[in-house]
């Protein structure tokens, strides 16, 4: 029905309406009866006058009727919709009724507490969490005055109060409540209540009340999880303790945290930090704490750190472990919570935490904060080792700074990483001043210019390539030119095989090479001041008696021949005393070197044989030719006593044997009289000083007493044995034993590439000649030998040597004179010259007079063959390559590969470091590898094309992949070639340098060309100059 | 035939006993001279055969008066024989290395000097 039918209906349905209606049907009737009459009387009948009155009356009539009829379809309407009200009203009843069953249901399962209220503030209906919570059942509630009644006194006025705006028609959603619940657990809610209003005035009330309390808690300790964990990512310090002890604290809502640190070398818990709430003050815990100690066991933190979990205490008032604890307790602490700090498995710290409140124990809190504990554990583990690291570097640091013995470290490359102060200091600069700058620059700087001069000969050139290193003595210089002697140990630091750098650790012995000298000096002076008076004596004497001065008797003769003799003795005296002194003072080192001890045995019998011939004794040597390491100038003088001692004891006519053997433990030299023999206590004493059989004998015949005591010291620093021995059955036996030592009789290994060069040999000295020629030969090399200036010169002319070794001392003329001399000769002129000498200071000033190589005399055999193969290697030398790969291991192969072959490699193993070896050398070809750890090679390929020299040089990429035709286009110099590394071995990659550099100006075209050894499908391309393209 | 040896040395002892010795024993010519001074003036003046010279003396010392003979031609061409009592290895090496002929060490025998003196300088003896 639309609304005008309704309005309408509605107005129709009033009684007046009704009365109207009646009327109005009353009248009709009536006028149409009337009018009917009255048609009769007179008034002219017509048909129309019926009509019209019976239409008027039919019109009425159907008004009427419509009328009623609207009427009751709007009572019927009514009617409809009142059954229609009543039996929704119902419905609505019904379904009400079944959602109030089920909502209740719904409402009685949740965990959130439910409330209805009424308008006045009686509870109509709470949920059984409602109920649990507050205590109190259904009916109970019902007896609430008000809202606010329910809850605990402290909070009912805020109850009260968001009830009454609840009233008022506002929304109140989440309000935050704090109280206690049945149990006296404190409870944090959520309220949220909204008034239902029914014609402008509220009806009723809903509440809801979340206990949050959980969620909440759960909040703070992620809170707390993430602030601890930021703290401990942070801080580095133990300054930042504090700051997590706070972090902790406040997030889980406790009063006071304390830190307790395991001092494990005296086995106590010391106090580490605390952290306190803002609003405590806890004045008798704080003043114990400082002080208070806890044995293992002891309390809380004892028994937690002993037994390594956490432990809680919910009142320590009633707890036994807390009976000491009495300030805590005063102060009003109640629960405590105990956890231990873990690094590992060791108990490193532990937290007590305190609450004015008492708190029951929740799993959930332990758990996370036993998982903080962990990264706190970490921190302080962490701190821990920083103290020992910084503890540690501090030590190292004040050991370097502090040592007297200049030490420089330096990378691979041998640049200085690393410079001590007393380094600088005697180099005459500052620290700062060293790093980053070639070792060898620096120590050699300014004697040889550039550091190629040094070359092969610098000790640290080669030590810093080889595994062993390198050690002796040296001479470095200042920037300010001044130099002074070293003893210098160069070690490689070695990380999985590989050379990572090296420590060179050096000391100035200028001062001890000067008290050596001062000594030397002394001996030497006191040594001439004795024979010079002497000589006259003795010289005196001696031309008297010739008696070519005159006439002189038998008496006179016979004194003047005791004189003489005399003399002679005192001069061995004062040379046996200088020498002994000399020996053990160590001035006088021995020098090994391999001789033949039968030869030095022959040599000695030809120097006593005068003397035995004179006492008319026979000298027997029974030996085979025996090679042994030894000092041969000493054992000759061990010799040469021994036999002239035997010789001083022997009758004559009878006979001196000596005889040598040769076991795998040793020599064995004995030397045999048939004198008097030794009787058997003063077999040891003999060897004293000064002392003699008897009385009689050994300064009779003009002993010094002093031989033996120099035979022992001797055959001591052999590390053999001398002794003497009664023979069975007459005169003595005197023994000597010398062990093989088996580090000094290993040779090295004849190099094989000694074989078939020339060496000439020339020294005036024949003692060294044999020894260095005997070297030479068994190492493979061919020796002439030569005793003077012109016998050389002759060789070398004649005879082209691969090297000669030139000695200083030449009878003829000077060694100096001789070099220069080989040296003009065209002839000589590229004869590489070793000059053979015994000092060190000539170092500088032979090489800087064209001498090629320098050797100290008397030689060690391995010193003498690495210079003479150095010398020879560096005469092969036909081209120099500039190998750029920071793999070490493959440089080195690469580099032995070309050295062998006469090529001399240069390496660098980053961009940087290619480019400084471009600014000092010209290499004549590069290799480089593509990917390099500090730039790549287009780089240097890039700045290379900039050099004047360089910028066509021929070079040899090689990379781990194939490369692109772009990738190559940047990457070519002078003639290029590509090789990709797992493709090729080192033997091709040599091949096809050698053929590079064989033919510079050619290009080496791969496709299509054969080069020896390379299948051409391994060798992707080469590039033409840069002009051309393929 | 007679060779005139030039002695110089700073003690007038060694002079006169290795003067005597060369004499008697050998029948030398000898020359006398008392400093390296003295000596570089006796050599140019006697042209003696050989010079035998004493190392330390005081001024001028034995391988400095060498130097210097060398430097003058007129000597530079005369042997010369170091006598000396520095008879330590060290010494001895330092000596070598100078270019001298020769170096015999005091205390000499005087029955035998002139034969070493010989023998160092590559003369056949006649006595």
């Amino acid at each position: 029905m639309s609304q005008h039918e309704r309005l309408f209906t509605h107005w129709l349905s009033g009684r007046p309406v009704w009365l109207a209606m009646f009327a109005l049907t009353l009248l009709s009737t009536a006028y149409t009866v009337i009018v009917m009459m009255y048609s009769g009387s007179g008034l002219v009948w017509s048909p129309a006058k019926p009509v019209v009155i019976f239409l008027t009356w039919g019109v009425m009539q159907t008004c009427f009727a419509a009328i009623c009829l609207l009427k009751l379809r709007h009572e019927r309407h009514l009617r409809s919709a009142l059954i229609e009200k009543e039996s929704s009203e119902t419905a609505a009843e019904a379904v009400d009724a079944a959602l109030e069953i089920r909502y209740q249901d719904y409402f009685e399962n949740l965990t959130e507490m439910i409330g209805m209220l009424s308008a006045e503030g009686k509870y109509l209906y709470v949920n059984s969490a409602w109920q649990r919570y507050f205590g109190r059942d259904a009916a109970s509630a019902r007896t609430l005055e008000g809202f606010a009644s329910a809850f605990p006194f402290a909070i009912q006025s805020q109850a009260a109060a968001i009830y009454e705006r609840a009233l008022a028609g506002e929304h109140i959603e989440q309000v935050h409540l704090r109280m206690e619940d049945s149990a006296g657990r404190t409870r944090e809610m959520e309220a949220s209540l909204f008034g239902l209003r029914e014609a402008g005035r509220p009806r009723a009330v809903r509440c809801i009340l979340r206990d949050v309390t959980l969620r909440n808690q759960r909040e703070r300790r992620l809170a707390m999880q993430l602030g601890v964990g930021q703290v401990v990512q942070e801080a580095s310090t133990e300054d930042s303790l504090p700051r997590i002890l706070s972090a902790l604290g406040s997030h889980l809502g406790f009063d006071l945290v304390e830190l307790w640190r395991v001092d494990s070398g005296h086995q106590v818990l010391r106090y580490g930090s605390m952290w306190m709430a803002a609003d405590c003050v806890l004045p008798s815990t704080l003043a114990k704490s400082s002080i208070t100690e806890f044995a293992p066991g002891e309390s809380l933190p004892g028994q937690v750190w002993v037994q390594g979990a956490s432990i809680w205490v919910e009142d320590i008032h009633s707890d036994v472990r807390f009976s000491t604890r009495d300030g805590a307790k005063s102060d009003g602490l109640i629960t405590c919570w105990g956890v231990p700090v873990r690094v590992g498995n060791q108990v490193i710290a532990v937290i007590e935490f305190f609450s004015r409140k008492r708190m029951a124990a929740e799993v959930e809190i332990m758990a996370t904060v036993e998982t903080v504990c962990a990264s706190v554990g970490q921190f302080l583990g962490r701190s821990i080792q920083e103290k020992r690291v910084t503890e540690l570097n501090r030590q190292k640091e004040s050991i370097l700074n502090t040592v007297a013995d200049g030490i420089l470290g330096t990378d691979q490359h041998g640049r200085v990483t690393f410079a001590n102060p007393a380094a600088a200091r005697m180099l005459g600069t500052v620290p700062n001043a060293l790093t980053g700058r070639f070792v060898h620059a620096i120590v050699h700087e300014d004697v040889y210019g550039s550091p190629t001069a040094c070359a092969s000969h610098c000790f640290i050139r080669r030590g810093l390539f080889a595994k062993d290193g390198a050690h002796g003595q040296d001479i470095f210089y200042r920037p300010d030119g001044s130099s002074f002697p070293v003893e210098f140990t160069l070690t490689p630091m070695q990380i999985h095989g590989s050379i990572t750098g090296s420590v060179l650790n050096f000391r100035d012995v200028s001062q001890r090479q000067a008290l050596d000298r001062m000594k030397d000096e002394f001996v030497s002076t006191v040594s001439h001041e004795l024979r010079t008076p002497l000589t006259s004596i003795r010289g005196s004497l001696g031309l008297l008696s010739t008696g070519l001065l005159g006439e002189v008797n038998e008496k006179a003769a016979n004194l003047l021949r005791i004189a003489v003799n005399n003399s002679d003795r005192l001069v061995r005296l004062i040379n046996d005393i200088l020498d002994l002194e000399r020996m053990e003072s160590g001035r006088a080192p021995l020098s090994f070197r391999p001789c033949s001890l039968s030869e030095l045995a022959q040599q000695a019998i030809e120097a006593v044989t005068p003397v035995a011939d004179n006492a008319s004794v026979k000298l027997v040597l029974r030996t085979g030719p025996i090679e042994f390491v030894a000092d041969p100038d000493r054992l000759q003088q061990v010799m040469t006593n021994l036999l002239s001692n035997a010789i001083k004891f022997s009758p004559p006519d009878s006979t001196v044997t000596v005889s040598i053997e040769k076991s795998d433990e040793g020599v064995s030299l004995n030397v045999s009289d048939e004198g008097r023999g030794i009787p058997e206590d003063k077999l040891e004493t003999i060897f004293d000083r000064f002392q003699q059989v008897d009385a009689s004998d050994s300064r009779q015949k003009g002993g010094t007493g002093l031989g033996l005591a120099i035979c022992r010291t001797i055959v001591d620093q052999h590390g053999g044995r001398i002794w003497a021995e009664q023979n069975p059955v007459r005169g003595a036996n005197f023994r000597m034993f010398l062990p093989a030592d088996p580090q000094q009789q290993a040779r090295p290994e004849p190099a094989p590439s000694a074989e078939r060069e020339t060496v000439l040999i020339s020294t005036g000295d024949g003692e060294t000649r044999t020894s260095l020629a005997a070297s030479l030969r068994f190492h493979g090399y061919t020796v002439i030998e030569a005793s003077s200036g012109r016998e050389t010169l002759a060789h070398a002319q004649r005879q082209a040597p691969s090297a000669v070794l030139l000695d200083l001392t030449l009878p003829d003329m000077s060694g100096w004179e001789a070099l220069r001399i080989l040296k003009e000769e065209p002839a000589t002129s590229d004869v590489p010259v070793i000059i053979l000498s015994a000092h060190a200071i000539s170092k500088a000033s032979t090489l800087g007079l064209g001498a090629d190589g320098w050797l100290q005399v008397p030689a060690q055999e391995s010193d003498l063959l690495e210079e003479l193969s150095s010398v020879l290697n560096r005469q092969k030398t036909w081209a120099e390559i500039l190998l750029v790969e920071d793999d070490l291991d493959l440089a080195r192969v690469i580099s032995a590969t070309f050295e062998r072959a006469g090529v001399h490699v240069l390496h660098a193993s980053t961009r940087q470091a290619a480019l400084e070896l471009c600014a000092s050398f010209t290499p004549s070809l590069m290799i480089l590898d593509v990917g390099l750890p500090d730039g790549d090679g287009y780089g240097l390929v890039e700045r290379l094309r900039h050099h004047p020299e360089l910028h066509s040089l021929p070079l040899l990429v090689y990379s781990a992949r194939d490369l692109s035709e772009p990738e190559r286009a940047q990457l070519q110099l002078g003639p290029t070639n590509f090789l990709t590394k797992a493709r090729v071995q080192a033997q091709e990659v040599e091949s096809l340098v050698l053929a590079m550099l064989r033919a510079p100006s050619q290009n080496v075209h791969t496709s299509g060309y054969s080069i020896p050894g390379i299948p051409s499908f391994m060798v992707s391309h080469s590039y033409d100059t840069p002009h051309t393209h393929h | 035939m007679t060779r005139r040896i030039l002695i110089i040395d700073d003690e007038e002892d060694i002079r006169q006993v290795a003067g005597l010795s060369l004499e008697t024993v050998a029948g030398w010519e000898v020359v006398l001279a008392n400093s390296g001074k003295q000596g570089m003036e006796r050599a140019e003046q006697e042209h003696p055969d050989a010079i035998l010279l004493d190392v330390m003396m005081p001024a001028m010392d034995g391988p400095t008066t060498f130097l210097q003979l060398q430097k003058n031609p007129k000597t530079a061409k005369i042997p010369v024989i170091l006598l000396t009592a520095k008879v330590q290895g060290s010494d001895q090496r330092r000596f070598a290395e100078l270019g001298v002929a020769g170096i015999l060490f005091k205390p000499f025998d005087p029955l035998t000097l002139s034969t070493q003196v010989s023998q160092t300088l590559g003369w056949t003896q006649i006595h």
